[in-house]
């Protein structure tokens, strides 16, 4: 009925007229009235006919009735939502657009076992499309809710059901080397397990990129797979295993380092003297990496050479060498040139009480040693050398993802306070988690004393201030 | 009354002004504050020496503030009202300041002023003279765009998307001069058509019917009922006097204020509410114009909550817009019951569309809906397997399916015929929009 006033429209009255036989039998004494008048054109009649259709049709609708049209209703939560507090924090978050707070909300929500509230799902699973690294989190926030509607809408259907297994199998490079860090950590042997049963399908870029990892948890028992791999014809990969052997005490090239150091530095404690190198040095030493030439103008090529090979060679060992030296002592014995050598063994052994005693007597910013140290010592020795290097410490700070404490937090603000230009509202975004509560009140305390300054930190604080507010909404907000 | 979150946020005017409110929803703004159960107040130090003084009237929502701002509510209102609402147990103050008490005091007074404000005598003669001249105006201009729609109609539409804006535009302005302008509005309506969208021809055939049916039934007003009548002129474009309006016995009900759409338009925000009457089971359209920073909405209406108030309905066969009577009470959003299934609802529209042929979508609330999928649509199901299509293009359905979990819901919604938007649902007793 209606479909033949749309054809009429569209070819025109002059090309086909509307004819009584076009519309239902209901309309026929009415239609006959309006055709009747023959003092109106045909263009009047059609538009009053459309207009007779038009009311007919839109009095007559109907609801569509149809039996077992239904969804599959949701599993009810096993886990409580969260409160209004809760969703009024995520809407601060998702208004300032800042992930780490979106994060931190998603971790709290899963710590506190609770679940999203079924509003904020939509939204929730749409930034885990966007955001793989807070997939999970936000996949396990939304509950059986966030499944359910994952099944009805394909964008939300993430890949969740693969175990580690499948990933290291099929996944992506990036997925594959996080599996495999993952499981280094837990069970280093399985995870190198892992890497031999794949090593031969492995493309060299893949090999190198994968060994790295391995880096996690080395220990003796890898030496001599990393041993056989010295066979390979890929460089880069070669390298990676060097650079992984010499991370081993025991590992054949360590110990001809040991080998080298024993010959020319006399076990006798009163000596001063030190024997010569003999020179050039195996083939093996220098494939390991270990440079001939000094790159230092005040050090010869053969103390180049030696320099390296303490720091490639654990502290401990001078223990047994030296056997009647106490460790300050051993330490004396290598004053000079040779100190940064020994505390850069402490850090590729892992020698956490040598690399504590060396640290307190050595005046270099090591950033390589802070992962060794409690939270306490690396805020102490972080602000040691805060004066002499404070954006080195910064940009180590930025690496250390707990939250910092206040003393280091403090300097770090008071120099941003007096440089404005160096880091911006941005940092504070990203680095949000990290900043303790505490600093909320203080934040005046660091205001430059130059006044070209003092408007940018103002603006600054504030921003922080709104940060850390947002922050403490979703912490008490989860009673963590 | 206590505004939720949610429901402070609809109040912003914009979504800088919701973020900037955010930013000082916080408890170190404000250097002092309090709130009574007639007003709520605060002091925010802004980048001036002295603090801001921002106010809000809690029986019938308003704000006053000292800050520079022309935006209404200003961030300062905002940020004081989402604080309320987070931290109502920090405003430990109720003992109001003489520079709130002052306020409030001079709101009251102006109300009774209004109602006691009497009109200027008028010339009826030269009103009279003045009508005629208009009547003939927008009859001439009547006859031109019969004459211009039957050209239309007799070529055929299938030209159509060729056609430029100034086809349309043309006719539009020509509404305009013969001081038609709901005429002028249609025929924008009809250029504003998607020419490249699937069905459009049966778009532009409602809207090319529906100008027909002004026109017809303007023309032939004798033989219409009075309130007809009146809804017809005022489609045309003849305005209603607001304040003869407003001298008329309205309906007293709570109010449901269901949703609010707010549109802008070369700077003129059009803010459209839409209310249910808890007692009366009667709809609502109230419309609220205003120009950004030059003045402010008359009333600020929560979506989510309800008003106590008497509505004034502008003459028509079948009522639904309306304005607000003051003073008005807000208050928190009351359970409703609504129609039971589509049923109640088609058989509404058939008596509506009985009345008056030419309407626009009214807002209903229908019991137990569940949205399902059939053919690749979403649908709303009532308890009775009847369904009805969700509008095509609702951003939100994803929210909905999220709230209902599979299950049957109450629902408010705005449509007709046969299709229906989604403005709100009552989940765990709550009214959430969406």
């Amino acid at each position: 009925m209606w479909n033949n006033i749309i054809t009429t429209a569209l070819l025109g009255t002059g090309k086909k007229p509307l004819l009584p036989g076009d519309l239902p039998a209901d309309l026929l004494p009415a239609a006959n009235i309006i055709l009747a008048d023959k003092q109106q054109d045909q263009e009047t009649h059609f538009l009053q006919l459309a207009s007779l259709v038009f009311n007919y049709r839109q009095s007559g609708v109907m609801p569509l009735h149809k039996e077992g049209v239904a969804l599959p209703p949701c599993l009810p939560e096993e886990r409580p939502y969260c409160n209004t507090s809760a969703v009024y924090a995520l809407q601060d978050a998702l208004d300032m657009d800042l992930l780490p707070l979106v994060s931190f909300w998603l971790e709290c929500c899963n710590k506190a076992q609770q679940v999203a509230v079924p509003e904020c799902i939509p939204t929730l699973l749409d930034i885990a499309v966007a955001q793989k690294r807070i997939r999970n989190l936000a996949v396990a926030a939304c509950g059986n809710r966030g499944q359910w509607l994952g099944r009805m809408n394909s964008y939300w259907q993430f890949p969740l059901a693969n175990s580690n297994e499948e990933l290291w199998q099929t996944g992506t490079p990036e997925e594959r080397r996080q599996v495999l860090q993952e499981i280094r950590q837990e069970d280093a042997g399985v995870a190198r397990e892992w890497l031999q049963q794949t090593w031969p399908q492995e493309t060299a870029n893949v090999k190198a990129d994968l060994l790295k990892v391995l880096k996690i948890n080395i220990s003796a028992d890898d030496a001599p797979w990393l041993e056989s791999l010295l066979q390979e014809k890929s460089q880069k990969v070669k390298d990676e295993v060097w650079a992984l052997l010499k991370l081993i005490p025991s590992s054949s090239i360590v110990r001809s380092y040991r080998r080298i150091l024993q010959e020319v530095i006399p076990a006798d404690e009163y000596s001063q003297e030190r024997g010569s190198l003999s020179l050039p040095l195996d083939k093996a030493i220098t494939d390991s990496g270990i440079a001939t030439l000094s790159n230092e103008k005040n050090m010869s090529d053969e103390a180049f050479i030696l320099y390296q090979l303490i720091s490639y060679t654990p502290v401990s060992y001078w223990e047994s060498h030296f056997t009647s030296l106490s460790r300050e002592d051993i330490i004396e014995k290598f004053t000079g040139k040779f100190a940064t050598a020994l505390v850069l063994a402490a850090i590729r052994f892992r020698e956490t009480a040598w690399l504590k005693l060396l640290l307190e007597k050595d005046s270099h910013f090591f950033p390589d040693a802070i992962e060794l140290l409690n939270a306490e010592e690396q805020e102490a020795y972080l602000l040691r050398f805060f004066e002499t290097v404070p954006q080195d410490v910064i940009q180590r700070m930025t690496t250390i993802t707990s939250q910092w404490g206040a003393d280091i937090t403090g300097a770090i603000l008071k120099w941003i306070a007096k440089n404005p230009y160096q880091y911006t509202r941005n940092f504070f975004d990203k680095h949000i988690l990290q900043l303790p509560l505490s600093i909320a009140g203080d934040l005046e305390k660091y205001a430059p004393e130059e006044p070209a300054y003092q408007a940018t930190w103002r603006n600054t604080s504030d921003h922080i201030r709104k940060l850390l507010s947002c922050k403490m909404q979703i912490t008490n907000a989860f009673n963590l | 009354m206590r505004l939720t979150e949610e429901q402070v946020l609809t109040l912003a005017p914009d979504e800088a002004s919701r973020k900037a409110g955010k930013a000082l929803s916080g408890d170190t703004k404000w250097v002092s504050k309090g709130a009574s159960e007639l007003a709520l107040w605060g002091e925010c130090q802004g980048s001036g020496s002295k603090p801001y003084q921002t106010q809000v009237d809690l029986t019938n929502i308003a704000f006053k503030c000292s800050c520079p701002s022309r935006k209404f509510p200003c961030k300062h209102g905002i940020g004081l009202m989402l604080l309320y609402s987070r931290q109502p147990e920090s405003f430990t103050d109720n003992t109001l300041p003489l520079w709130v008490s002052d306020w409030i005091q001079k709101r009251s007074e102006k109300e009774i002023q209004k109602t006691e404000k009497e009109e200027k005598p008028v010339d009826e003669a030269a009103q009279a003279k003045r009508q005629q001249a208009r009547i003939q105006k927008v009859e001439d201009g009547i006859d031109e765009l019969l004459l211009w729609m039957k050209d239309i109609v007799r070529n055929g539409i299938i030209q159509l998307p060729e056609k430029g804006s100034s086809y349309w535009e043309n006719m539009a302005r020509r509404m305009v001069d013969a001081q038609a302008s709901g005429l002028a509005g249609m025929v924008r309506g009809l250029g504003e058509i998607n020419f490249y969208s699937e069905g459009w021809q049966h778009i532009f055939m409602d809207q090319l019917l529906r100008i027909y049916l002004v026109i017809e039934g303007y023309r032939n007003q004798q033989e219409l009922p009075s309130l007809m009548q009146q809804e017809l002129r005022t489609m045309i474009g003849f305005t209603q006097n607001q304040e003869a309006l407003r001298q008329q016995k309205g309906i007293n009900d709570t109010w449901l204020i269901l949703s609010k759409q707010a549109t802008e338009e070369d700077n003129l925000t059009t803010e459209k509410y839409w209310l249910y009457g808890l007692q009366s089971h009667r709809t609502a359209l109230v419309l609220q114009f205003h120009a950004r920073g030059m003045s402010k909405p008359q009333q600020l209406l929560t979506p989510g909550t309800s008003i106590v108030a008497e509505l004034v309905f502008f003459p028509s066969e079948v009522p639904l817009r309306a304005i607000i009577k003051e003073p008005v009470i807000t208050g928190k959003l009351h359970a409703t019951s609504g129609f039971t299934g589509w049923q109640e609802v088609v058989e509404t529209e058939s008596v509506l569309s009985g009345k008056m042929p030419v309407r626009s979508e009214r807002p209903y609330i229908v019991q137990q809906l569940t949205p399902v999928q059939h053919n690749m649509q979403w649908w709303l199901k009532d308890q009775y397997q009847q369904m009805m299509p969700v509008k095509q293009g609702f951003r939100n359905i994803w929210k909905l399916l999220s709230l209902s979990g599979g299950q049957a819901l109450d629902i408010s919604l705005l449509g007709k015929e046969k299709e229906y938007e989604p403005l709100g649902v009552w989940h765990s007793n709550v009214y959430k929009l969406l």
